[in-house]
């Protein structure tokens, strides 16, 4: 960590240099991967990030830079070269920055930091998960499990004052399935992760999530192709929560709406969605994966409604945003690491419950597609276009699950498919991923209950 | 301090410890700068630096990597590596790789115009690109307008003796248009990119951009069902990206290629050539030794429909008992080894593109593909992938479509090819190498539409 009158320097540097605001953001990640792949363990990785990346606006202009090099004379010379990168000398303002607001709480409590727990019992946790795919069946020909843990150090501090420091431990474990008879392969997957320590795994029960990958790429091995064509749609909970994400989340960042590039945009206040539809990021969820304390750039996350009973309510804003739009920063700015200026970006996303059965959602179609296990997905917000990719999906016939197909894909454009989610469960589900944007990769949770989505264009291998 | 006292130091440490090492060092100047409405509205500088160390005891291989540069680090990283080392356990007697009679040939990877142009050159280059795209009536406004430049340079030495550098530059420029008609919208992307200035065009990347955002005005869903599909290059070259993966050695012993064994055997369409090449010059996959220090050749990987090699590091080399074919790859100073291609393209035809079309007679042109880390599967081969492109009539472009996906298997694809065009392009680099590809017409695929 850098003393804090070296931090007011650097800030109040930028300010005399042209800035009228300037932020320093500080990052050291220790990371640790663990890959149990074909019998073997076969890469065992540890490795630390340490940088800093200087932030400086004028106007809605803004200027980024990022170093490793800690000496005060790289620190002050870069402060100095951002803010003069703002070609606007007029503003010089003389301010001293003094850092006064400081935030230091952490919510998301830590019991075994990744530091202390011993190589080999994380090495147990991948070797156990490993045979646990393996021994489900004879068909699965291999297996690929990852352990990783993160315990990222934040500092940022701004020429408004803002002393802010986080520290987020995270755990995760990806689990990869892959069966196949000598003449085709299929894959299943199960990646359950957590903002907290080595604990995550008494919370989390491995072995079922193992075999659960192991299910789908052996359910899908013998499944025969999905139909191709519109039909009513079924999403099981969880990472099915992945359509909100893309088909109205990323169309809800103040990095596409401020400039008027989301389909979105200028639409609050209106019905967007069908009344069933109320959808909210929380930032704040004790100890899940999308969870901070604080965003990163020093406001406290919160929860933000984005959508309810169908009509738009929030967008999620950061500083820049903020400026742009003429509102306030909701605490979702996000950055993969000191490497990427940070923007708006999703945290844990999802629909929350609703009033309908489950059984009555699958007996209320004749004709369509059950999606129980979906894959990722991606959006044009400009358009609106998105896709995902469906991991484990059922032929639903007259009101009853019939057999499972493969390779489908749902695509559609957001503004259309919201007002088309009619039916919504009660079993909201939470699901880990990765979500990548501008400001890099970040640890995001999706989530919903059960849905229908009375007619969507279903992309398969079979001609309907 | 200095990256050759770490690396010596790291060394003499290893050497104390007993034990080989392999230090990978990286550092990277870089600019980027993005315009709006005649003004920078994003600056980017940075300037990084990092070291990966692979350790080979008698207990294994550890791997290590760290942004910090020391003295605590040099004992730190080399422990942190042994500690790693415990966990892997045996790793078929995998050494650093050393040849003292290996040859390394020279290819063009660096061009001095990224650092001698100043910014102020080079941010008037990024508004004169907007402006001139937003001459176009139908353009509202840019959704992003860049340029950007780096230079990267790459050191690798081990402690049998091994040691080579390599320098690298890259420039970059891009926009992506916005068009507007009434209630339609669409954003295009167009860009120029080398390892020197003189590769970015702005009257060319503008034209394209006009063109990429507004030729899908009017598209509309086409009716589900089986068609003759023509991939256009880039489409082409992604789905190449895509499922590159099945010609690593890597996948095929895990069983994840289905392509285990099979060198020697017919697998595709005889038309299909598909060849690496690490000495295209200035091409962004161009370099003369790979991520372990072996020095690269120029390879057929499919030659007329004949599978003839797989990809291969040294340490699936050692376990097919063949040599590495140089295509080692690694990913930033993360020291993780995996298989990578240099400039990987399909070889192209002999037809004009009209007349591969006039060939087809009815179909479809795929021009757009969305979603390919959700929608393709390299473990399956399966694709079902959101897209975009023109109906092919009586065998000429005509309307525009959209919201279609198209779906297959890739290998059963790469069988039923019927025809290439006579001219290849190279894309943007991928995390496993850069790809090229003519249009290629891959027979009946299946389309979900309206």
């Amino acid at each position: 960590m850098l003393p804090i009158f070296i931090i007011e320097k650097a800030l109040s540097i930028a300010l005399e240099n042209g800035a009228n605001f300037a932020e320093l953001f500080i990052e050291d990640t220790f990371k640790n991967t663990m890959t149990m792949t074909n019998d073997k363990m076969e890469a065992v990785i540890s490795g630390r990030s340490y940088g800093y990346g200087m932030r400086v606006f004028s106007g809605t202009k803004s200027v980024y830079a990022y170093s490793g090099d800690f000496t005060q004379r790289a620190i002050y010379s870069i402060a100095k070269e951002v803010a003069l990168a703002l070609n606007s000398i007029n503003d010089r303002n003389t301010n001293i920055v003094v850092l006064n607001n400081l935030q230091s709480d952490n919510n998301h409590f830590v019991l075994q930091y990744p530091s202390v727990v011993e190589a080999s019992k994380k090495a147990k946790v991948v070797q156990d998960a490993y045979k646990a795919i393996k021994k489900y069946d004879a068909r699965i020909v291999q297996a690929n499990v990852t352990y990783l843990d993160e315990d990222r150090s934040i500092t940022i501090a701004n020429s408004e004052g803002v002393f802010a420091e986080d520290r987020a431990v995270r755990t995760r474990l990806t689990m990869n399935a892959i069966a196949g008879d000598g003449m085709q392969n299929q894959t299943g997957g199960e990646s359950p992760g957590r903002r907290m320590g080595f604990e995550m795994f008494e919370k989390v029960d491995v072995a079922t999530l193992a075999q659960s990958a192991a299910k789908t790429a052996i359910t899908m091995l013998s499944a025969s192709e999905c139909p191709s064509g519109v039909m009513p749609v079924i999403i099981g909970n969880g990472f099915g929560g992945v359509i909100f994400h893309e088909a109205c989340g990323h169309a809800l960042e103040a990095t596409s709406v401020a400039k008027g590039n989301s389909v979105f945009a200028g639409k609050l206040g209106q019905k967007i969605a069908n009344e069933k539809v109320t959808a909210i990021d929380d930032g704040t969820l004790i100890n899940e994966w999308g969870s901070n304390t604080i965003d990163d750039e020093g406001t406290a996350t919160r929860k933000n409604i984005l959508i309810e009973n169908g009509v738009l309510k929030n967008y999620l804003v950061d500083r820049l945003g903020a400026r742009r739009m003429g509102i306030e920063p909701n605490g979702c700015s996000r950055r993969q690491s000191y490497k990427y200026a940070p923007t708006s970006r999703m945290s844990n996303t999802f629909i929350a419950p609703g009033q309908d059965e489950n059984e009555k959602i699958i007996a209320s179609v004749q004709n369509g597609l059950y999606a129980k296990k979906m894959g990722g997905g991606s959006v044009n917000p400009v358009t609106g276009e998105f896709n995902f990719a469906v991991q484990e999906g059922y032929i639903i016939k007259n009101g009853q699950i019939d057999r499972p197909v493969r390779g489908a894909t749902l695509i559609g454009k957001g503004s259309e498919v919201l007002p088309n989610i009619d039916m919504v469960g009660k079993d909201l589900a939470l699901a880990e991923g990765m979500c990548g944007s501008v400001s890099g990769s970040v640890p995001t949770c999706v989530g919903q209950p059960m849905i229908r989505v009375s007619q969507m264009t279903v992309g398969g291998r079979e001609a309907k | 301090m200095k990256y050759k006292t770490f690396k010596d130091k790291v060394f003499a440490y290893s050497a104390k410890k007993g034990v080989q090492a392999e230090l990978f060092y990286m550092a990277g100047d870089s600019f980027k700068a993005s315009v709006y409405e005649g003004e920078i509205d994003s600056y980017n500088l940075s300037n990084t630096m990092g070291v990966g160390i692979r350790v080979f005891s008698k207990a294994g291989v550890g791997n290590a990597y760290s942004e910090v540069l020391d003295e605590r680090s040099v004992t730190k990283l080399v422990d942190s590596a042994l500690d790693n080392a415990l966990i892997t356990g045996d790793q078929d007697n995998e050494r650093p790789y050393y040849n003292k009679s290996d040859v390394y040939k020279t290819t063009k990877t660096y061009d001095d115009s990224v650092k001698s142009v100043s910014i102020k050159k080079k941010i008037d280059m990024a508004k004169e690109l907007e402006k001139a795209v937003l001459t176009n009536k139908d353009i509202v406004r840019v959704q992003n307008c860049a340029i950007q430049t780096g230079v990267y340079n790459t050191h690798l030495s081990n402690t049998l003796g091994l040691d080579l550098d390599d320098q690298k530059s890259s420039a970059i420029m891009y926009v992506s248009p916005i068009a507007k008609k009434g209630d339609w919208i669409n954003n295009g992307f167009a860009y120029d990119a080398g390892i020197g200035m003189d590769s970015l065009d702005i009257e060319r990347i503008k034209q394209k951009g006009i063109t990429e955002a507004l030729k899908y005005y009017g598209a509309k869903q086409i009716n589900s069902g089986a068609y003759n599909v023509v991939f256009d290059k880039e489409t082409m070259a992604t789905m190449l990206t895509c499922f590159f993966s099945i010609f690593s050695a890597d996948s095929a012993q895990k069983g994840i290629s289905l392509l285990k064994g099979r060198e020697g055997e017919i697998i595709s369409s005889q038309l299909l050539t598909i060849i690496d090449d690490p000495y295209i010059a200035g091409a962004f996959g161009s370099e003369n030794f790979d991520g372990e220090g072996v020095p690269t050749y120029k390879k057929k990987i499919i030659e007329k429909g004949t599978l003839k090699t797989l990809l291969h590091n040294t340490k699936t080399a050692s376990k097919a008992k063949i040599s590495s074919t140089g295509n080692a790859g690694r990913s930033g100073i993360v020291p993780y080894i995996g298989i990578t291609a240099h400039n990987c393209y399909i070889e192209k035809g002999t037809l004009a593109l009209d007349d591969l079309l006039q060939d087809v007679g009815d179909g479809v042109y795929i021009t757009d593909l969305m979603g390919m880390h959700a929608g393709a599967n390299a473990a399956s081969g399966d694709f079902s992938l959101l897209a975009r492109g023109f109906v092919i009539a009586k065998g000429k472009l005509t309307s525009p479509i959209e919201q279609i996906t198209v779906s297959g298997n890739f290998y059963s694809m790469i069988k039923s090819i019927k025809n290439m065009s006579d001219e290849v392009k190279f894309f943007l680099p991928a995390d496993n190498g850069v790809f090229g590809a003519p249009d290629v017409h891959v027979g009946i695929l299946n389309i979900a539409g309206k």
